[in-house]
């Protein structure tokens, strides 16, 4: 049986916090991007977090695997690697 | 465009940055708490009632987890330092685009295995901490 051919778009946008300083809060990058997933043409919709550390994998919500199933899932994976390592090959 | 409306907690989610546990959460019966002390300034010449000032540093509760045992995945560990902890708000019917959250860094104070009772589900226990340090922070849905 054919699969589908499915191509998401990823973007990793930054996950901005607040610390407490002496002179006052100041917005800090956590150490994690927050996952957006489309597909193309689509708007695109929070999947997720990402960590920073190497080698970590998507942080999926909790209704994101289960409902993808395990082909679509897959091919998320495979979006958000690509787009970590596109944003790595940039220095970001 | 986020429509603001009610929603349940259906679908939110609790994710850590370090620690490689995730699992099924039935519930988060005690969310994120925070209190602001009270510091009694009465003196011996003070009249009526006891009299308070707001204390300078808010204090952090603990947040509780109930959650679904699965023998495969067991429960987190005590992770040496602190991580990045982020509550997870549900997107689903709010037509944001990136969840509402609360994120921040913390740690495992507890986990409670499960009971173990014929025609029940293994229900166990997870309670985390946010240690102050960044966050938490509430970020609204977007």
């Amino acid at each position: 049986m054919p699969e589908p051919v499915i191509q998401y778009e990823v973007e990793l946008r930054p996950h901005v916090g607040k610390r407490n300083t002496p002179l006052g809060p100041i917005d800090v990058e956590h150490d994690q991007w927050i996952v957006l997933a489309n597909r193309p043409g689509d708007a695109p919709r929070q999947v997720g977090y990402l960590p920073k550390r190497e080698g970590a994998k998507l942080l999926p919500l909790s209704t994101v695997e289960e409902r993808m199933g395990p082909y679509l899932y897959g091919k998320l994976i495979e979006a958000v690697d690509a787009a970590r390592a596109a944003k790595e090959s940039t220095g970001e | 465009m986020a429509t603001a409306k009610p929603d349940t907690g259906h679908g939110a989610t609790v994710t850590f940055g370090t620690t490689s546990w995730s699992g099924k959460i039935r519930g988060i019966p005690q969310n994120l708490t925070r209190t602001r002390p009270v510091v009694n300034i009465s003196h011996l010449g003070t009249t009526g009632e006891q009299e308070t000032m707001p204390g300078d540093l808010t204090e952090l509760g603990e947040v509780e987890l109930d959650v679904l045992f699965e023998a495969v995945a067991g429960l987190p560990s005590f992770a040496a330092s602190p991580e990045t902890i982020t509550i997870t708000y549900p997107l689903q019917a709010s037509g944001a685009t990136t969840a509402a959250n609360v994120a921040g860094t913390g740690f495992v104070v507890h986990t409670g295995d499960p009971a173990l009772q014929t025609n029940q589900e293994m229900l166990a226990k997870i309670r985390i901490k946010f240690d102050g340090a960044t966050g938490p922070t509430f970020t609204a849905a977007s």
